[in-house]
């Protein structure tokens, strides 16, 4: 693991424990409903300072801590145009199967590649300290992901082009 | 020192828990119902639920005199349910008035009133009234601005203390004509009307009040806010409003949900930490003694500052983490909800009771 | 309502017309005291000299003396001053520039010392400048701004929304509030343009911090309306 992945990491590890101390909360706007407040974002005081934690200007983490629910979003790593077409693909076939994957946000918030929406629900029927490994394993995976996604395209495209190019041999 | 007694009663989310004087019976909120347990030697065995409410469970508290039950939920409603002598429970609505959730409710001292908190920034004092035969409810509105999280009761049944969201803990008067008698005058005040403020105090990194208690003799209120502190404050008798001292343990962990004063000089708080603190001191300033389940003394020495780091290690070489990593070294594996005092030794409290998000409701011995 | 038929009933935003709603701005813990506008220069002179004072800290290498200094002097809150000033007045409209222009960039300014002070400090003094900053006076509160800082820190130029990337129809279903929250960001967005930010400092001090003060340092700075 490189180096600075591992300050990284701690530092989202550490800033998302915190931000997982949820309570059932119902609204205080709407009679009888109990949803997520930092999506409904209609009672400010409950509502906690956003957390913005970044390895360097292209990857980052924003935390959104609410009384009931946080809001994770992920900027993940792209380096070239390769890699900006295979996050976009593989963060769009992950928020396409978002019900079977409970904690997913449909659509990221804007700047960012993912976004994970964490309610006191979640937390309550699912451990807290899991849920943050479980984010911390998906940062981990998504970037090797990507680079071994992206070896195996050029790989790929080496070998076509490889292929065409033996009738002139 | 005795073990903990560890009851996993299910694996849903256990918000409040009451016990009943003689500790047999304990009653537990589980989602929409509340469910009543009779201790059978060390287990406890369902006995009856409480079906009634429509929406999640805040709170349930058991009268220890009257053995009366209030339960209070996210659909506006409280429910009194007066034990019969079939063995049955008889159902009574409180009329609380509000129109936002209710969240959290406590029997005075006295059993004569009840306070709810809501989401309806509102505090309803309830009462008995005889001629109707129901529960009706004063509010308490004025300075609230936002969701009641909790309230305590002084020992004299009339002076009330509120935790809310808005940052504030406040005391206030709940006196209600031709319910209460005078009471004696205490350090917050004499002769107070009903609603009036008696107190306001915040701390400067603001966060939510999660709890608030009174100790034993009414003379001290502790809260516990979301900026992972405990404030114990000692006002002034005749101006409340400037304490006599205003003291503010911070912890360097996560913050604490709920609180109890265990006598006049210690008080246990418990949260998303999974493990009860006991914190001891006066006037001149409080500390923290020790931790009840402290998951670091159960841990080999270092481990705990290296874990992320193996645990990666792990995760690259397996793939996945090692089974029992799953666990965590606290009893409780979810937040604590709820403390309550379980056992007596003289004037101090020698057990507590905690309940938890995991659904154990755990019954711990403290030191003496 | 003169257009009755104009009126898209359903975009009506009726809970502003709730007579029990409440704002914001009364709603966050208040604590920080609001500066008049006769303050203002006297503020900004403060800060001035305090960042005089810290580049001779610093220079004369008295790195924890400075330190403790930016954290004792952060200012925060002063942003709650601009709803108290009416912008319809004439006479104003300078005084109300300078209060908008005046707030981020000293925010800005002093996260800027702050910074420059946790790059000089060599990563083997940083557990010894935090035990020295945490046993000290008030100790648990400037960890807390320090951490603060370097959330702060990590978020220089954090993507944002920009008033050209809404729709022209999105942008005016916003309430004026709103506009004026984005506008304040982009102007904040704008000065952070020439700070210099080390990330891998930042990350290790931030583990040191929370080696010291623990995560509820960071439930702390989530909670703190004192933002930096």
């Amino acid at each position: 693991m490189s180096q600075s992945l591992r300050p990284y990491l701690l530092c989202v590890r550490s800033s998302l424990t915190a931000a997982l101390t949820l309570s059932n909360f119902s609204s205080q706007v709407s009679e009888r409903h109990n949803v997520p407040e930092i999506e409904s974002d209609n009672t400010p005081e409950v509502k906690l300072n956003t957390l913005l934690i970044s390895r360097n200007e292209n990857e980052r983490v924003l935390i959104e801590p609410s009384i009931n629910s946080v809001r994770v979003s992920i900027k993940i790593k792209q380096a070239d145009e390769i890699e900006q077409v295979l996050v976009h693909k593989f963060t769009r076939f992950l928020t396409q199967r978002a019900e079977s994957f409970f904690v997913l946000r449909r659509k990221p918030i804007h700047g960012y590649d993912i976004s994970f929406l964490i309610t006191n629900f979640h937390t309550e029927s699912m451990l807290k300290h899991k849920l943050v490994d479980f984010i911390i394993h998906f940062m981990e995976e998504v970037d090797k992901e990507i680079s071994e996604m992206k070896l195996f395209l050029n790989a790929r495209a080496r070998f076509v082009a490889e292929a065409f190019l033996t009738p002139f041999d | 020192m005795s073990k903990p007694e560890v009851n996993l009663l299910f694996h849903q989310p256990i918000v409040d828990h009451s016990f009943s004087a003689d500790r047999n019976t304990l009653a537990v909120t589980r989602d929409n119902t509340v469910e009543l347990y009779q201790r059978n030697g060390s287990k406890f065995a369902p006995v009856t639920t409480f079906e009634g409410h429509d929406k999640t469970v805040t709170s349930v508290d058991i009268a220890p005199n009257s053995g009366k039950i209030v339960t209070c939920s996210q659909d506006r409603n409280a429910y009194v349910w007066e034990p019969q002598p079939d063995g049955t429970y008889k159902r009574t609505l409180v009329l609380l008035r509000i129109n936002r959730a209710a969240t959290f409710v406590r029997w005075s001292p006295d059993e004569k009133k009840l306070a709810v908190g809501s989401g309806a920034r509102a505090i309803a004092i309830c009462y008995f009234e005889d001629e109707n035969d129901w529960w009706v409810s004063r509010h308490i509105k004025k300075p609230i601005r936002s969701t009641v999280l909790s309230v305590a009761w002084h020992p004299n049944s009339v002076v009330l203390a509120a935790g809310s969201t808005d940052s504030y803990a406040r005391v206030f008067s709940s006196f209600i004509k031709g319910v209460d008698a005078r009471p004696a005058p205490t350090v917050w005040g004499e002769r107070i009307p009903f609603a009036t403020e008696c107190g306001i105090f915040t701390n400067n990194a603001g966060g939510w009040v999660h709890a608030v208690g009174f100790s034993p003799s009414g003379d001290a209120l502790a809260y516990a806010a979301h900026d992972s502190s405990i404030t114990v404050v000692y006002p002034q008798p005749g101006a409340p409003e400037t304490p006599r001292a205003k003291i503010t343990i911070v912890s360097t962990g996560l913050p604490f949900t709920t609180l109890l004063w265990t006598r006049e000089d210690e008080l246990v708080a418990a949260g998303h930490d999974c493990t009860p603190v006991v914190f001891r001191g006066n006037e001149a300033g409080w500390s923290t003694a020790y931790s009840v389940d402290d998951p670091k003394s159960k841990a080999g020495a270092g481990e705990e500052e290296t874990s992320a780091l193996h645990m990666f290690k792990r995760l690259d070489i397996r793939g996945n983490t090692d089974k029992d990593d799953s666990l965590l070294k606290t009893i409780h594996q979810n937040s604590i909800t709820q403390i309550r005092p379980y056992d007596y030794a003289g004037d101090r409290v020698s057990k507590i009771s905690s309940s938890g998000i995991d659904g154990r409701v755990v019954i711990f011995p403290l030191h003496a | 309502m003169a257009n009755v038929e104009l009126t898209n009933w359903r975009e009506i935003d009726i809970d502003k017309f709730d007579p029990e709603r409440q704002y914001p701005e009364e709603l966050i813990t208040p604590g920080n005291p609001l500066p008049q506008a006769a303050q203002l220069q006297a503020i900004q002179q403060h800060i001035e000299g305090t960042h005089r004072q810290l580049q001779q800290n610093l220079s004369r290498g008295q790195k924890v003396e400075a330190l403790r200094f930016a954290l004792e002097t952060a200012p925060y809150g002063i942003d709650k001053s601009q709803p108290e000033v009416q912008e319809t007045g004439y006479v104003y409209e300078d005084e109300v520039k300078a209060k908008k222009a005046l707030e981020p960039s000293m925010k800005i300014k002093h996260l800027q010392a702050v910074l420059e002070i946790l790059s000089s400090i060599r990563s083997t003094e940083m557990n010894d400048t935090l035990q020295q900053l945490y046993e000290g006076d008030n100790g648990v509160e400037l960890v807390d701004t320090l951490l603060k800082y370097i959330y702060r820190g990590m978020g220089v130029r954090a993507p944002i929304k920009r008033r050209t990337e809404y729709a022209h129809k999105e942008w005016y279903k916003l309430s004026s509030e709103e506009q004026q929250a984005i506008e304040r960001a982009e102007a904040v967005r704008d000065l952070e343009e020439g700070v210099v930010v080390n990330h891998s400092v930042l990350l290790s001090w931030h583990e040191k911090v929370v080696g010291v003060a623990g995560e509820g340092a960071i439930v702390r700075v989530m909670s703190d309306r004192r933002t930096v």
